[in-house]
Parts: structure tokens; C-alpha cells; sequence
């Protein structure tokens, strides 16, 4: 009797939990509603609000228009935690041309694209435990801060 | 039978708590909470209950508006209201299923049924009208006829292969928002699995209105050449291998190393000179660590530098605007423990599998041996 309750609990709470969507795109890509310079400056906010210090802004826009590309914003933000980098380079230096992690947003007209490699797509690459976590860890943030830019398109207005 | 199990989930925990977790014996106290635990799974159940119903507009927004704006630019086919009106479901729910693969758009085996369902009805809400249905009975044309037919009136368009024309796919981030649409893959297994041989037969007889891609019986070819020509696109199925492909596995590794015979400083300058002597770009070097912490505090064994040969990147680019993700111009040389020296290079060709997009792979290819020429030199 008990024993079926408690099953009928962990059952429920496994139905809650496979209910939410466990998705692995290898690039996550949003759009955002918002003009580039305030996807800008929520993207920084963004990350720093998930923990990690902005440790650099590569412009990847010079001589882009002049080769006959449509967009004249083009910026890949770099970033990442200092402990973690440190730990995963030495450990895994494999993982070193992936960090610190990235984000790449570009205009495309009065919208933004906001996009990076999602890590867990590198799982399938490395097949190791300790670093699957870290891989979802990664994923989880990199989501959690691309839905918040997308979301931030519906305060905007327009 | 929601309420059913909350019930009875209800009945179970009443029991499992008196028994175990010497529940107050007051029962007017045992009544409250028993009665706020009721509401809070209950409130549980229907939580899992909405979730249970998706939301098509908002997981189309999720999963699919970076790349498909309804009204033009973004990337891929524009999924026009007036053009979808036209496919049937099964073709939207399967090309869900299995994307595209090799030409960006990713398979989404992730999503459940009721969530593909959401998300097509939500495309089909935009037109409001019912999509048609066709017969799955198949078109048997003749094949050989069909292919003449093809070099003649479709090859111009959707390259002699049918695996599309040009650089990029529809509209791509990096074309001008009045482009023509660029024509897509229709000998794509992704294509070939979702699209029934009645639905290619309508397509071709009536064209998609507003594009390029015309009616056909309107330039004058007869029910019976539109057969050939359908069974001649049926044809590339049977010679592909997989579906499936699109964002699976690979055996390529992600990073590349190599041991340098220098010590970390040499190592440095040799890359440097390496790269000067083939005209490209110098960035500032940087730190792995540069911009995390204080510079006093920094890892100074592990610098990266970075290059650009940027006639290469933006032909990438043209093809994948979202390339920069990965930014692949970058050294790490490295000095381990022991003292000894390597260099990691992120591996370029993992990029087009990442981007399931086949025409980054030469690209992609060129600037691996580029980065190899280069290494080669630096570590001579
Ligand atoms: C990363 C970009 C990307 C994403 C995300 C994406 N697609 Fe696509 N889609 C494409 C591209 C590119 C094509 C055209 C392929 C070609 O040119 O051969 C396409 C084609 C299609 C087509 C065929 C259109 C036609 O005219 O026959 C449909 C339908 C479609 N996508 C629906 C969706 C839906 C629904 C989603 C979300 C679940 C989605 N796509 C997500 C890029 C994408
Ligand atoms: C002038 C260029 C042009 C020519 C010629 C042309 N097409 Fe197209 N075709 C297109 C474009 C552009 C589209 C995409 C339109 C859209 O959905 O926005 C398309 C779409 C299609 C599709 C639907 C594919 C999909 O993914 O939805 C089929 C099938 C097709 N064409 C078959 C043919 C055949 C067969 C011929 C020759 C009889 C032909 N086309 C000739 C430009 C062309």
C-alpha cells in the first residue's frame, strides 16, 4: 500500500519532470525583437546575472558590409568563470577552443539574432561523464539567458 | 481521471503520512494540512495538465521564428500564410521531424506529438483554412523522360543534383530583405520523406504564387511530363542514405593538438611569423584567462592567437551568418606542467555537422588546411 504510494509519487513527479522540454539543437538560436544596442546591453546584464563575468567583446563588423554582407552589427561576446575555465583547461584541454564561452549577436534589420554552440552538442563528441554535466550546466544558462533576450522583445513593444 | 489520480494519490499520502512521519494527532491540525496538501497537488496535477496542452504560437517562436519570419527575411523558406495554406499537416509535421538535413534546418525528434501538433496547427491558424489531404497512392511516372524534362525547366533553379541554388538557403540573415528566395533542395531526403508524391505533383502543376517557382501547366507541360518529372524526383530517395542525419553523431574529434619542439615564447613568435608570412590579419594576442580576473592574477601559459583571413571567413559566412558562434581563427599555444609546449585548434571540420549545413564543408575544408600550413610552418 505505502510502497505503491510511494511509487505512484515518484511516477507523478517523473511525468512533472519529462513534461518539460529536453532539447539538443547543436546551435541555439533566438530572435529578438529588440534593436541591437539594447540586445547588447540585456545580453551583458544577462550574463552577468547568471553568474559569469563578461570577460571580453570581439567587433567582427569591419569590412563586413563592404564585402556585400547585410548586416553592420555583428559583435561575439565572450565569457565565462574564472574557476571553471581554469579547472576545465587544465583537466580537458581539449575544451580550450570553446572557452571562454560565446555569444554571437548580429542585426538583421531593427531585430537581433542571438545564437551560440550549444554545448551538450559536444557531448557526443567527449563521452564523458563529468564533462555531460558540465555540458547540461552550460546549456541550461546559455537557454535560460537566449530566452530571456527573446522574452525581453515582448516588453519592448514595437 | 485527472481527478481520479489526484484522489487517489491523495487517499495514499494521507495514509503513507499518519503512519511514518507521526503526523499531530490533533485533527483539526491534521485536517488543514492534509487539506493544503490536497490543493498543492492538485495545483501539481494542473500544472502538468496545461503543460499537457502546448502552446503552438509560443513554441513556434522558440523553435522556429530565428529562422522562419512569416513575412520574409530570417532564413530558409519564408512560411507564408498563403503558401502553407496549401501543404498538407502530415508535410509540416514531418518536415519537423526530420529537418533538413545538410541544409540548416535541424530535425526535432525532441518535440512530442501533441507539441508538433501545436506547433502546425498554429501555422495552419494563420490562413485558417483546413490543409488539403492527398491520396498516398504513388506517381508512376517514367523516371528517364522526367530527368530530360528537368535539365531543361527546373535545373536552372534547383541546380542539376536538385540540391538547390547558390550560397544559402531561402532567404538567408546575410541577403538583402528584397532577394528573391533562393530555391531550395527538393531532391533533400528531409524533402523527400515529408512530401508525398501528389503533394511534389501539385507544387509543380501550380507553382507557389509570388515566388519564382511558377505553375508549370501555365508554361505549358502536360499532366503526364509533371508524372516524370515527379517520379524523377522520387528517384534520389532510393540513392541517399539517411534521413536522419541531421544533428546526429560524429566521429570527429573538436580540438586538434600539436606538441611543439619550442619552448612557450619561441612558440609564440614561430606562430606569429607563421601567420605574417601568409598576409593574414594579426588580433592582439589574449589570454585564455584575459578578462575573467585581475591581470595580476591571470594564467600567462596559455596565450591564444588570433588571426583572420578574412576573404575566407566572410565566404563562411555568407553561407552561415551565425559562424562567429564558434570563431574559428584562434591558436592556443599552451605550457603544461612538465614544460613542455602544444598548440589546440578548434577541428573545422566539425563545423559544418555542427551547422548541418553541407556547404560549409569545402569551406570548411579550406581552412583546415589553411590552419595546418600554418601550424606545420610555426612548428618546423
Ligand atoms: C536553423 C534554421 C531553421 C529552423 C530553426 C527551422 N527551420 Fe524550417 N527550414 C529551414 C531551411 C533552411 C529550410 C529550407 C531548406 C532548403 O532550402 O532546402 C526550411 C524549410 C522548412 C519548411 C518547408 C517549407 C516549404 O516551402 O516547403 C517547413 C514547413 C519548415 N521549414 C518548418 C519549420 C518549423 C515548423 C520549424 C520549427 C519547429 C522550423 N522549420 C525550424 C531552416 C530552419
Ligand atoms: C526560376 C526558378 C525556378 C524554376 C525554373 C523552378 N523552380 Fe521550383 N522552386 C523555386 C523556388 C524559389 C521555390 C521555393 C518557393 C517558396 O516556397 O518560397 C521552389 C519550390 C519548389 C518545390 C517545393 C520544394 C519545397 O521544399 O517546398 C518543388 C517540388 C519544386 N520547386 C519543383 C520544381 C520543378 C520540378 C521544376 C521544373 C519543372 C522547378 N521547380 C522549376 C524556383 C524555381
Amino acid at each position: 500500500m505505502i510502497r505503491t504510494a510511494l511509487l505512484r509519487l515518484v511516477l507523478l513527479s517523473s511525468m512533472l519532470a519529462t513534461s518539460l522540454p529536453a532539447l539538443a539543437q547543436n546551435i541555439l538560436t533566438v530572435r529578438s525583437g529588440q534593436d541591437f544596442e539594447r540586445s547588447m546591453t540585456a545580453l551583458k546584464s544577462s550574463i552577468e546575472s547568471h553568474g559569469y563575468t563578461v570577460s571580453h567583446v570581439q567587433r567582427c563588423d569591419s569590412g563586413l558590409t563592404g564585402l556585400g554582407y547585410e548586416t553592420d552589427r555583428y559583435r561575439v561576446v565572450f565569457f565565462g568563470k574564472l574557476d571553471e575555465v581554469r579547472q576545465l583547461s587544465a583537466d580537458y584541454p581539449e575544451l580550450i577552443p570553446f572557452l571562454p564561452l560565446k555569444i554571437a549577436l548580429f542585426a538583421e534589420g531593427e531585430q537581433t539574432i542571438i545564437s551560440s554552440i550549444n554545448p551538450v552538442s559536444l557531448g557526443a563528441i567527449y563521452r564523458d561523464a563529468d564533462l555531460d554535466i558540465q555540458f547540461r550546466r552550460w546549456e541550461n544558462d546559455l537557454r535560460s539567458i537566449l530566452l530571456e533576450l527573446q522574452r525581453g522583445a515582448a516588453g519592448a513593444g514595437d | 481521471m485527472v481527478c481520479g489520480t489526484t484522489l487517489l494519490v491523495y487517499q495514499n499520502i494521507k495514509v503513507y503520512l499518519c503512519t511514518f512521519c507521526n503526523l499531530p494527532q490533533d485533527p483539526e491540525y491534521r485536517r488543514m494540512l492534509l487539506r493544503f496538501l490536497a490543493v498543492a497537488l492538485f495545483a501539481l496535477v494542473m500544472s502538468s495538465h496545461v503543460a499537457a496542452a502546448p502552446d503552438g504560437a509560443a513554441l513556434y517562436e522558440t523553435h522556429c521564428a530565428a529562422c522562419h519570419q512569416v513575412s520574409g527575411g530570417g532564413i530558409g523558406l519564408p512560411l507564408a500564410a498563403s503558401k502553407m495554406a496549401t501543404v498538407p499537416d502530415d508535410y509540416i509535421k514531418l518536415t519537423i521531424r526530420h529537418g533538413r538535413v545538410g541544409r540548416i534546418m535541424p530535425a526535432f525528434p525532441e518535440l512530442s506529438d501533441a507539441q508538433v501538433n501545436a506547433i502546425t496547427a498554429y501555422i495552419r491558424s494563420w490562413s485558417g483554412v483546413a490543409g488539403p489531404v492527398y491520396e498516398d497512392t504513388p506517381i508512376n511516372g517514367n523516371p528517364e523522360r522526367g530527368k530530360s524534362l528537368y535539365g531543361i525547366y527546373c535545373s536552372s533553379c534547383h541546380a542539376e543534383d536538385g540540391s538547390g541554388e547558390g550560397l544559402g538557403t531561402g532567404v538567408t540573415y546575410s541577403r538583402g530583405r528584397n532577394f528573391a528566395v533562393m530555391p531550395p533542395a527538393i531532391t533533400n531526403p528531409g524533402f523527400l520523406a515529408s512530401a508525398s508524391d501528389q503533394m511534389i505533383r501539385q507544387v509543380i502543376m501550380l507553382g507557389r504564387p509570388g515566388t519564382a517557382m511558377q505553375s508549370f501547366l501555365d508554361v505549358g507541360l502536360k499532366q503526364n511530363d509533371i508524372d516524370d518529372l515527379v517520379s524523377y524526383i522520387r528517384s534520389f530517395e532510393s540513392r541517399q542514405a539517411s534521413v536522419d542525419r541531421a544533428g546526429g553523431d560524429t566521429e570527429e574529434p573538436a580540438a586538434l593538438f600539436f606538441d611543439s619542439p619550442y619552448d612557450f615564447d619561441s612558440t609564440i613568435m614561430s606562430l606569429k611569423s607563421a601567420l605574417e608570412g601568409r598576409n593574414f590579419r594579426h588580433l592582439p594576442d589574449r589570454h585564455l584567462e584575459k578578462g575573467l580576473t585581475g591581470d595580476d592574477r591571470i594564467n600567462r601559459r596559455q596565450m591564444t592567437i588570433r588571426y583572420c583571413n578574412f576573404e575566407l571567413l566572410y565566404r563562411m559566412m555568407r553561407v552561415e551568418p551565425r559562424l562567429g558562434v564558434g570563431l574559428p581563427c584562434r591558436i592556443t599555444v599552451v605550457e603544461q606542467d612538465d614544460g613542455s609546449v602544444r598548440l589546440i585548434a578548434m577541428n573545422m571540420r566539425l563545423i559544418s555537422h555542427l551547422f548541418n549545413n553541407d556547404q560549409l564543408r569545402d569551406l570548411a575544408d579550406e581552412m583546415h588546411e589553411i590552419q595546418l600550413e600554418i601550424i606545420d610552418e610555426a612548428l618546423l
